[in-house]
């Protein structure tokens, strides 16, 4: 996970940089996943939310 | 001439009470005596305005009149693209940045015959619910100079309260835009998500990215979306849906209106001045026949978390060869916010886009049931002061920075409209705003009740003591 921005994002940041990015995206990351776990199904996908808005 | 509301001013130059010039100068000459003061101005582009009023007041004389804002002086968040004109997004990084384009929505006004009188300050890239800006010095608020005006739509909320413009259009992915309607005192509308084209605006949060109106009244707000809401050819996620004519729906009732309001997590960070306010509000909602019950939220926390990983992913995407290649042209507080995005995985981020559906629907069915509108704190706490939000220990910035967003930024991650109302002022003179919560695509509704409120109250009409 720590090696994921430098090798893939192509910016390399500052070790303090990095470690406050990371105190806050490894429990966000946890919660979304968690989350996910519990409510995702299949057949959700980003769309619905458009055709819900538009009361489909 | 500068107490006149957006509509006043518009009828007034209609019937020849007032040319567009007289307004036009009036909005420049205070722009000039407090742009300074208040640090709301980014760009006036005086010669083109005056130019443009002069055409105005030619046309209305010869029996031409362009639209619903015809000669009416307007300046917006510098953010809005205008071609030839610099907009630099309150950012070092494009701070010589040219476009060739014009947003769709500043061609909808100017086809409504406004007059653009430049660009209004804001915090950089849009990143800060204080208007906090490294680069060009803070934006300050109107009532006091020493507290922030809220942003990142700061100049937006300043020039507005302060009266140098009628109005001005705004952005919230957060709350940029209720933020400074909040603390400055005005009204301001974040549409439902699409409500309004995004063509030509430079985006924080595609997702997120809305774009709304801030002016003294909800009359004001309701014109103006008449002219900016709608479909768009340039902008292929602005919604079809027909676009109701607001204006004609304020009727000044709200005997029908059954509001909703959480106990729960909304309430649970205001504090007892602020919340003195929002409970007068809801005596003045009851005294005109709304029905007021608690209702229950489901967990907020949730889709605050989900928001903040949309709007950082996008943000990431949008900035990622900057934060590259000029790193340390960011300010460090805007860098602090955009590079968790970093670090999120393609199927964290898919996660949060996928469950807005459900979520949302869930919030509706419950938040919302068997109310038409939810009244929300808008700001929990007092205006904070500019020192409170930029100095002292880093972790007490950070809480007092968080604490702005409580009640706005999940609303975006639902994509629902929200109206911000001044409600009255906190013991030390600064002003105190509700939020009115509708289902999507409800703006007309929220109108409605702004308006009927703003009929029997006179929180929008104050004006701060500017020397």
């Amino acid at each position: 996970m720590e090696s994921i921005p430098e090798e893939l994002q192509g910016v390399a940041l500052p070790e303090a940089d990095a470690a406050r990015a990371l105190a806050l995206a490894k429990p966000t990351n946890q919660k979304v996943r968690e989350a996910a776990d519990a409510r995702l199904k299949f057949e959700d996908e980003p769309a619905r939310f458009i055709a819900f808005l538009n009361g489909r | 001439m500068n107490d006149l509301s957006l509509v006043e001013a518009a009828d007034a130059i209609a019937r020849g009470e007032v040319t567009s010039v007289q307004l036009t100068q009036t909005a420049l000459s205070r722009a000039r005596e407090l742009g300074s003061k208040l640090n709301c101005i980014a760009r006036l582009d005086t010669d083109d305005a005056l130019r443009a009023a002069e055409q105005a007041d030619r046309e209305r004389k010869q029996g031409t009149t362009r639209g619903a804002l015809h000669g009416v002086p307007l300046a917006h968040k510098d953010l809005f693209y205008r071609k030839g004109k610099v907009v630099a997004c309150g950012s070092k990084i494009r701070r010589d940045f040219v476009p060739d384009l014009t947003a769709s929505v500043l061609q909808r006004l100017d086809a409504a015959g406004a007059i653009d009188i430049g660009s209004l300050h804001m915090a950089e890239f849009a990143f800060s619910p204080s208007g906090y800006n490294e680069h060009y010095g803070h934006c300050r608020n109107p009532w006091n100079t020493a507290h922030v005006p809220g942003g990142s739509s700061s100049g937006s909320g300043a020039a507005v309260a302060a009266r140098i413009i009628f109005a001005s259009l705004g952005t919230d992915t957060g709350g940029s835009l209720r933020h400074p309607a909040a603390m400055c005192g005005v009204t301001g509308l974040k549409p439902t998500v699409t409500r309004v084209s995004r063509a030509g605006v430079m985006p924080l949060s595609h997702s997120l990215d809305c774009v709304g109106p801030i002016a003294r009244t909800a009359r004001d707000c309701a014109r103006l979306m008449e002219v900016i809401a709608g479909a768009d050819p340039a902008d292929a996620s602005a919604s079809a849906q027909p676009v109701p004519r607001y204006e004609a729906a304020l009727d000044g009732k709200a005997r029908e209106l059954r509001i909703g309001v959480p106990r729960t997590y909304y309430y649970e960070a205001v504090a007892p001045e602020i919340k003195a306010r929002l409970d007068e509000s809801l005596a003045v909602f009851r005294t005109l026949g709304a029905r007021v019950t608690e209702v229950q939220v489901p967990d907020i926390d949730l889709i605050n978390t989900l928001m903040h990983v949309l709007m950082a992913v996008e943000a990431a995407t949008i900035h990622r060869k900057w934060l590259a290649t000029r790193r340390n042209d960011y300010a460090d507080q805007v860098r602090s916010r955009i590079e968790p995005g970093l670090f999120y995985p393609g199927t964290r981020y898919l996660e949060a886009l996928s469950m807005r559906a459900s979520i949302t629907k869930e919030f509706v069915e419950t938040a919302m049931n068997g109310v038409d509108v939810l009244h929300l704190p808008a700001i929990p706490v007092p205006v904070p002061t500019i020192e409170e939000t930029t100095r002292g220990a880093p972790a007490d910035v950070a809480r007092i920075i968080g604490v702005l967003g409580h009640a706005t930024r999940g609303i975006n991650y639902l994509g629902l409209p929200s109206i911000c109302v001044p409600a009255g002022f906190d013991p030390k003179g600064l002003p105190v705003g509700f939020q009115l919560v509708g289902r999507p695509f409800t703006e007309a509704a929220l109108l409605r009740a702004a308006d009927a409120y703003q009929r029997v109250t006179d929180w929008h009409k104050r004006k701060p003591l500017l020397t």
